[in-house]
């Protein structure tokens, strides 16, 4: 292994939700609904783990599951070693001190009835209820200098503040213990534009000094692009692609990936309209029931009747990280 | 004459705190036939600019200035007459289409009931002319979808559905308030092509309401770009991302991670969206604006025009910027 | 940049004003008594309560009669020398047995406001902490105490109380217990309600990602979220819990002599209406006087906590 400290592991890590079918009878068998489905994926001391994908991708569940938010119902989560699924609720919150959570909605992640200080504060409170008084003003104060917020400001509620000032804040929360990895959940995607250049860059810096890791989710590649180490792509709750960012970015072998890559609008008239159309069509099918073979098939330009047979598995084909989930690819190789 | 001309549009708020000026001074025109995009962030007003020329604002707003639209002035305009405008000549698509689509009425309905009602023809003309619509949108297998409820389509086949709605009257223009905001980016994508097919199809002018530049980029003729209800910059799309001449602007720019670049760090425009219950008098910029100067905080130059149909609204010589 | 050394200067500028004030927030709750303030229906209301309170709490005072003596002077002679007069200082009159109306009527007053306000404070605690608490956890728990609170609410507790009366006789404490039986019930049910959708609310994801233990996110996180919706509920189910007792007390059923409440004046007074209206003239625009301004209160209190307003 690497130098760097190997901080989380995930190992085939399936998560399935009971779905009532409508018009069912109390006695009636609830359907599975495969939200997450054998995901693996490995996260260093100090990297950052992009997870893209399209709404319904599993891509927050995942997170939550990790997190031990959500239950799992296979797999594995490798934390330090030690594997978190299984562990009791009091054993989790305990852990949860070094793993933390940024969430989506600015404004909704924070409770309106609190102050900022509050909220902020909350964290030490659990863990460590023994700071108190001075010391922990003192604390918190800091770490609002830190996220780039006022100490001044924090006896005012979460409606006063801005949405890039809301994220600031929820930013310092996860923050306040000292964690080694932070789940973003798509931490920018409600901002205007001109913050989340501030936030993404707050939150690179802050990485950058602190030595964090960071799972960054969100639905914009361009995003993910700027901030990640590797970048991860998922489908309909599978993995279609993981490999380094330079590498995905230059050479993206699954289809999936180069038309989500090719649907991404440039902000310069001459390229975006250069673009080929996308070759992408129809809509996400039902993950009550995926497709048979390989879940993108119905979607995918390059589908053969072989692809609705087997299911394609992950493999890294060329040795070099770069793991993909297409038979097309393996075919390719093939042929060559 | 162009086919829309806004010119010095006003809108405010009474609300309880006080007047919240959403729109000042907006003036700007529009050819037959084509894409102005409107872009802005948050608290820009560049909804709200566009709402108030539909009469679709709320009790609360008060509106001033000047709208032609094809030589009829809309602001004032009895009820009667703006919902026969609203229906036939002018189309809108929302960000949200269960805003404009009734869940409890089949699609086909709906379609239908409009077609009846300002075209005057009958219920299976009506069903007929639908049914071509929704073909023109892509809709697959329309002819037994068209009889589902609207929450039986996904997010981006409702959009789609909408689409179809706000075409049917062959609108001579058709207003979209960030119609692809709340799909994926394939979904968007494709929503974006068939707006553009269907624009050359039915010579329709588009206002394309977005704080997306990449959207404005792929399928607008001209850009107007907002910030806190004023006009910042307005230029054809080519000129504005070749050469942009307002800060505001150039800091939009730098702001957005790009997948076609590698950006080490990304250029940030500091300090946070104008509130706008107690803007500045100058520029509404000024506060985050990097090379502002101290006259910026108490006063505003009138638009400057430039080149070929650019004009921005600044204190600062374009060279400063 | 010259930019960036103008901010800077202002940032150290707004720090030294702020070095030991830090600045006050506007909590959503001061939010609400703004807009509860613009409320004059309410506000009128609320004042109005609040000399009722008054007039319960220290009216004995201004009468030189009690509640259960009989003014045997007058006695002979009700329904001339029983009139309302400030004369003789019966202010409200005698009741049919010749006691101070005035009187009776505070000490009424003390006991219906009592079970109003009690019961609408059982129903706040109990239904506020047991509706939080079944919604939270939810599963399993969440259908064991919903099912339990159906069966509550099946069951006929206006009869119980009328056996509890028949067989141990009247008691106000007995009424009190039954009160308190059925208040939260309908409580519970709206604040679980409520805590199924707070649930969903990012900031309790927040909470729960941190490792706040359950109880406590309940209890800082949820409670004072519902807390709005509970107000305005608890101050229209005052008047309902007064009707309550009133209707027991009605029927002959509620306090005991020499205590009396506004129902139980209404009782005696609707049967001496025809020869002394005074009797029922006077309880019965207390309790109408209070529902109605408890009613505004509520309303005032809705539209200030109201979240839609946000």
């Amino acid at each position: 292994m690497s130098e760097q400290q190997r901080l989380l592991a995930v190992e085939n890590l399936q998560v399935t939700f009971d779905i009532m079918p409508r018009n069912a009878w109390p006695w009636t068998r609830p359907q599975p609904l495969k939200a997450v489905n054998n995901v693996s994926f490995t996260l260093n001391e100090g990297e950052t783990l992009g997870i893209v994908g399209e709404s319904g991708c599993g891509k927050s569940t995942l997170a939550r599951a990790i997190m031990g938010m959500v239950p799992s119902q296979a797999g594995k989560v490798v934390w330090l070693g030690e594997n978190l699924r299984g562990l009791s609720l009091k054993q989790l919150r305990k852990r949860r001190q070094r793993l933390q959570m940024v969430f989506q909605d600015p404004l909704a992640s924070l409770s309106p009835r609190m102050t900022v200080g509050d909220i902020i504060a909350e964290p030490l409170r659990t863990h460590y209820p023994d700071i108190k008084g001075a010391e922990l003003r003192e604390k918190v104060d800091a770490i609002m200098d830190r996220v780039g917020l006022h100490p001044h400001q924090k006896n005012r509620y979460p409606h006063e503040f801005s949405g890039g000032q809301c994220q600031r804040v929820g930013i310092a929360r996860a923050l306040i213990l000292e964690p080694k990895l932070i789940i973003c959940d798509e931490p920018v995607s409600a901002l205007d534009v001109s913050v989340q250049a501030q936030v993404i860059n707050l939150l690179k810096n802050l990485q950058r000094d602190m030595g964090l890791s960071l799972i960054f989710i969100a639905h914009d590649l361009s995003v993910v692009k700027h901030i990640s180490d590797r970048v991860m792509v998922l489908y309909l709750g599978n993995v279609a692609e993981n490999a380094t960012r330079a590498e995905l970015f230059a050479n993206p072998r699954h289809p999936y990936t180069q038309a989500l890559m090719a649907a991404v609008p440039i902000p310069d008239p001459e390229r975006e309209r250069a673009k080929p159309p996308v070759e992408l069509e129809g809509d996400l099918p039902s993950p009550m029931n995926p497709p048979s073979g390989c879940v993108f098939r119905t979607r995918c330009p390059l589908a053969t009747e072989y692809c609705g047979k087997e299911i394609p598995v992950l493999e890294d084909k060329t040795g070099a990280g770069h793991w993909v989930a297409c038979h097309y690819v393996e075919r390719e190789e093939k042929l060559n | 004459m162009a086919m829309l001309e806004v010119s010095n549009l006003e809108v405010a708020f009474d609300t309880p705190d006080g007047a919240l000026q959403a729109v000042r001074g907006l003036s700007y025109q529009l050819e037959a036939g084509r894409t102005l995009g409107i872009v802005g962030e948050s608290g820009a007003g560049k909804s709200q600019g566009v709402f108030a020329l539909m009469g679709l604002l709320p009790d609360n707003a008060r509106v001033s200035g000047e709208v032609m639209f094809e030589g009829e002035s809309l602001l004032n305009l009895p009820e009667k007459r703006m919902n026969q405008i609203r229906a036939a000549r002018i189309g809108m698509i929302f960000q949200d289409p269960m805003t404009s689509l009734n869940p409890f009425m089949k699609v086909s309905d709906q379609l239908i009931e409009v077609l009846v009602q300002h075209k005057g023809i009958s219920r299976k003309q009506a069903l007929q002319e639908s049914l071509q619509m929704l073909d023109a949108v892509r809709i697959p297998e329309a002819r037994n979808r068209i009889h589902c409820y609207p929450h039986e389509f996904s997010g981006g086949m409702r959009q789609r559905v909408m689409i179809a709605m706000s075409l049917l009257c062959r609108p001579r223009l058709l207003i979209a308030d960030e119609p692809t905001t709340a799909l994926d980016v394939t979904v968007q994508a494709q929503v974006m092509d068939l707006l553009r097919e269907l624009q050359q199809e039915f010579n329709t002018a588009i206002i394309l309401i977005t704080h997306d530049l990449g959207v404005v980029a792929g399928s607008c003729d001209q850009t107007l770009v907002m910030y806190g209800g004023q006009m910042m910059e307005f230029a054809s799309t080519r000129d504005l991302f070749r050469e942009p001449a307002h800060p505001y602007t150039k800091g939009l720019m730098g702001a957005i991670p790009r997948i076609d670049e590698q950006m080490e760090e990304l250029v940030t425009i500091p300090g946070n969206p104008p509130n706008l219950m107690n803007l500045p008098p100058g520029c509404p910029f000024c506060d985050r604006c990097p090379v502002a100067e101290p006259r910026c905080y108490h006063e505003l130059d009138p638009p400057e025009r430039f080149g070929a149909e650019h004009i921005r609204v600044c204190n600062l010589p374009r060279e400063a910027i | 940049m010259f930019f960036s050394d103008k901010h800077a200067g202002m940032g150290e500028l707004a720090d030294t004003l702020a070095e030991d004030a830090y600045t006050e927030g506007r909590s959503l709750w001061r939010d609400a008594r703004r807009r509860f303030m613009g409320h004059r229906a309410a506000v009128a209301s609320l004042l109005v309560l609040v000399l009722l309170l008054l007039f319960s709490a220290f009216g004995q005072f201004l009468s030189p009669w009690d509640n259960e003596s009989i003014d045997w002077a007058s006695l002979p002679n009700l329904d001339e020398d029983g009139v309302p007069s400030l004369a003789s200082q019966h202010y409200f009159g005698l009741d049919p047995i010749g006691r101070d109306l005035y009187q009776r009527t505070v000490q009424g007053s003390r006991i219906s406001l009592m079970v109003g306000v009690l019961g609408a404070l059982t129903a706040v605690v109990i239904g506020t902490l047991y509706g939080a608490i079944s919604g939270y956890v939810g599963g399993r728990t969440d259908a064991i105490m919903m099912r339990t609170l159906e069966v509550l609410s099946a069951f006929p507790f206006m009869f119980l109380v009328i056996v509890l009366m028949a067989v141990f006789g009247r008691n106000v404490l007995l009424i009190f217990v039954a009160i308190g039986a059925v208040s939260w019930l309908n409580m519970a049910r709206i604040v679980r309600g409520q805590t199924l959708s707070l649930k969903r609310k990012e900031y309790i994801e927040a909470a729960m990602s941190v490792g706040v233990h359950p109880l406590l996110i309940v209890l800082r996180h949820i409670v004072p979220n519902v807390l709005g919706v509970v107000i305005v509920y608890a101050t229209l189910l005052v008047p309902e819990m007064i009707l309550f007792e009133s209707f027991i007390s009605f029927l002959g059923l509620g306090v005991s002599e020499p205590y009396t409440s506004w129902g139980a004046l209404i009782s005696e007074g609707a049967d001496a209406m025809w020869t002394a209206p005074w009797t029922l003239i006077f309880p019965m625009l207390m309790l109408v006087l209070t529902l109605f301004c408890f009613n505004f209160l509520g309303d005032g209190l809705r539209d200030a906590l109201d979240p839609k307003d946000r």
